[in-house]
């Protein structure tokens, strides 16, 4: 494949969607990004985030009001101070989503088929409850569970910090993936051993 | 040695006129001798010594293949010289047509832009960096009906890979990127340079003119040019000079981060090896995008200010026009009094006052139902419930529907209402942002006294906004106030403490105010690490020959 440099080393709002988990961390903080106008950018100096951070956590009621508790703002990470990049495939999970979307066309099409296919009642209730459970399984395969990165950082107090995002299309994962591994890589040369959590 | 010295061969090609000569070589018209109706523009570049060095460009010309890049026919090694026989482009350079004080109208421009964009990401593409776009590297081809630009001289490109380590310098000074004047080009800098060119032809002037290398190098890295609409009179379409201004923007997380999002801002799609026959010339722009920037930006405001308000009127309504409005009125209270402008104790009040108004929504009801139940929706379960029942059902069948679909609608608006308008309110802010920049550059000198007052008030309420809040600094800096601009960076590095640009104007302010051993432990801080940083090891550097042996 092509590498291109000008869209996979700035991930662009329309290519990226910084999410956060519904719980707050336990072992480490959470960075909780909303809005659709976010961006994780790879230069050569740092991972740079930028985007509206929430500031306010209140067990996930945030999310109604999550733009207006938010505040534009940049979280610049050095290379040296990622503890850890995870690829998050999601690929359980949505194996899991392909499996309830075909057992509930089964049931359906045997709802809809079998001996009691001639009740109409039973028909507009399968119909109208099926339709949006599919439609719902659908977004959530497409749109809510794409596969992204888990970042842990260290930020400058010493305190663990995580953020998610989802890359929406593959040639983008690959490329990000191979280019954090390699500066990642390159950076770690360059760290005075001992010193790298001095600041 | 003159052109007349010069032999009349060259390897297997037939020399004929000069055509250029720049420092390293000249540039003859040629063909070679089996093929005379294919003319070609032979170049010569006299050796430096570096056999690699030399053979870097006709390498990076080969891996490309683009209209609006120059093609590369063949080059070979002749007595030290590299001879490169490349694509003959009938017409000047772009640099003629502005000493002579061609005008380029913005529809031009926009086919500059989209062309020149289009080689870049196709350069980008194969991890080639030009790192020396300029009007004398651009030759305008005028032969057919539409023109075409077509971008020469990769002779400092280079290849972009991985973390820069050491300091590449090369380019020309005015249309330098600020990180390519520090050492550090990348992919970035000729959308920069894009930018510079673009900004030239658009307005006649250099966005940055600096008298001097050092003035002009302290334009590119801390001041902001004034917008072209400020500049020329002539109407300039919304979308281009926000990509303009785009590639003009100092920070690489604000800058445009490629070419093809240029080309994605400015409405071309599709492979940009096929940019010339694209319809970006033919194409009717719509009126939202023929709109100068300024409207663009009142209309969106207007558009907001509007949603916004519907929105408070109709949770208002739905809930009730009392309390709705005082839960509004204490939730906006509450959220003015988290900025960070007002003194701690006053904005305690505020807080204070947002909790009684919130209070008083909750209390009033119990205390004057009579005015309190003004709403549309009731929870009177028996009499006015019985009332409405009647009425609906006196309506009939359409009827009912009509009202229940309002009812529905209603319920549904209270919960959406508020989020609707928070997200338009926000939405307002950032709009609002962007307004009071550009009118603030337009009313006076982007660095002016009015221009920095609009800035610092926005910091105040946007102390989080680090972009912004580093853009304050850096006038600061570029107007000498050294002092002020270490606090502000000082500030910025409390929100991002890694920031790359806030701490190196940190440690520059230091070094401005002659406080070398904090300057120095701001470097070695930053070097700990990011020791690939060698922005901040020249730094340290000067701080240790000040400070002298520790």
């Amino acid at each position: 494949m092509r590498r291109e440099a000008g869209p996979v080393v700035k991930l662009t709002p329309k290519q990226v969607k910084l999410v956060y988990p519904f719980l707050p961390g336990i072992t480490s903080r959470v960075l909780r990004f909303t809005g659709r106008r976010n961006t994780v950018h790879l230069q050569e100096t740092a991972l740079v985030l930028e985007g509206e951070l929430i500031r306010f956590h209140y067990l996930g009621l945030e999310r109604l009001f999550a733009r207006a508790l938010a505040e534009w703002t940049t979280i610049t990470i050095p290379y040296s101070r990622l503890i850890r990049v995870k690829y998050k495939s999601r690929r359980f999970l949505r194996l899991f989503v392909v499996l309830s979307f075909v057992l509930i066309i089964g049931l359906l099409s045997f709802g809809l088929f079998s001996r009691h296919a001639s009740n109409p009642e039973l028909t507009i209730l399968l119909l109208s409850g099926g339709g949006p459970i599919l439609g719902l399984l659908c977004w959530v395969m497409f749109r809510a569970i794409l596969p992204g990165f888990a970042v842990t950082f260290r930020a400058r107090d010493g305190t663990k910090t995580r953020f998610l995002f989802q890359v929406k299309k593959k040639p983008h994962r690959k490329e990000f993936g191979e280019r954090l591994r390699e500066y990642r890589a390159a950076a770690k040369a360059f760290v005075v051993p001992g010193q790298e959590n001095r600041v | 040695m003159t052109a007349t010295e010069e032999p009349s061969m060259l390897g297997p090609y037939i020399l004929g006129r000069e055509l250029g000569r720049g420092a390293f070589g000249v540039v003859y018209e040629g063909f070679h001798e089996s093929r005379s109706d294919h003319r070609l523009a032979i170049k010569t570049v006299e050796g430096q010594g570096e056999a690699d060095r030399l053979l870097l460009e006709p390498a990076l010309l080969a891996r490309l293949k683009h209209p609006c890049i120059v093609g590369l026919d063949d080059y070979f090694v002749h007595q030290g010289k590299l001879v490169l026989a490349l694509e003959f482009v009938p017409g000047e350079d772009l640099k003629a047509w502005l000493d002579r004080g061609e005008t380029f109208n913005p529809e031009r421009v926009r086919e500059f832009v989209t062309q020149i964009a289009s080689a870049l990401a196709e350069a980008h593409s194969h991890q080639i960096v030009h790192r020396d776009l300029k009007p004398s590297n651009v030759l305008v081809d005028t032969t057919g009906g539409r023109p075409r630009f077509v971008l020469t001289d990769f002779g400092i490109g280079r290849r972009a890979e991985g973390l820069q380590a050491e300091k590449h310098v090369g380019g020309t000074y005015l249309y330098m990127a600020p990180e390519q004047l520090r050492g550090r080009p990348g992919p970035q800098s000729d959308l920069w340079a894009l930018g510079v060119v673009a900004y030239q032809m658009l307005t006649g002037k250099l966005p940055f003119p600096g008298p001097s290398i050092g003035e002009l190098a302290k334009q590119i890295q801390y001041a902001d040019p004034p917008p072209p609409s400020a500049v020329v009179s002539t109407p300039i379409p919304a979308d281009l000079e926000s990509v303009i201004l785009g590639l003009l923007t100092k920070s690489l997380s604000e800058r445009i981060a490629s070419a093809r999002q240029v080309l994605e801002q400015l409405g071309v799609h599709g492979d940009t090896k096929r940019i010339l026959e694209s319809t970006t010339e033919t194409k009717r722009l719509t009126s939202k995008k023929q709109l100068p920037l300024g409207l663009k930006l009142a209309r969106d405001s207007r558009r907001s200010k509007r949603l916004v308000g519907a929105m408070l009127v109709i949770y208002a309504l739905i809930q009730n026009v009392v309390i709705g409005f005082l839960v509004l009125f204490g939730l906006w209270l509450f959220y003015r009094s988290q900025e960070k402008v007002r003194p701690l104790r006053r904005r305690l009040l505020w807080i204070l006052a947002a909790f009684a108004t919130l209070a008083c929504a909750k209390i009033l009801p119990s205390m004057f139902p009579e005015y309190t139940n003004l709403t549309i929706r009731s929870n009177d379960k028996t009499a006015v419930s019985r009332e409405i029942k009647l009425w609906i059902a006196s309506l009939g069948v359409v009827g009912s529907i009509l009202v229940s679909s309002v009812v529905v609608g209603a319920t549904v608006m209270a919960i959406f209402a508020p989020i609707i308008g928070s997200a338009a309110y926000v939405n307002l802010r950032r709009v609002r942002r962007e307004q009071t920049l550009l009118n603030a550059a337009l009313a006076g000198q982007a660095g002016s006294d009015e221009f920095l007052a609009t800035v610092h008030g926005m910091i105040d309420t946007r102390f989080e906004d680090v972009g912004f809040h580093l853009r304050y600094a850096e006038m600061l800096y570029s107007r000498g106030d050294f002092r002020r601009a270490a606090v502000e960076a000082r500030l910025i590095t409390r929100q991002d403490p890694y920031h790359f640009n806030a701490n190196l104007l940190l440690a520059n302010a230091y070094y401005a105010l002659g406080l070398y051993a904090d300057c120095r432990t701001v470097c070695t801080e930053y070097l700990a690490v990011s020791g690939y940083c060698f922005e901040f090891q020249e730094l340290r550097l000067q701080c240790d020959a000040r400070l002298g042996p520790s």
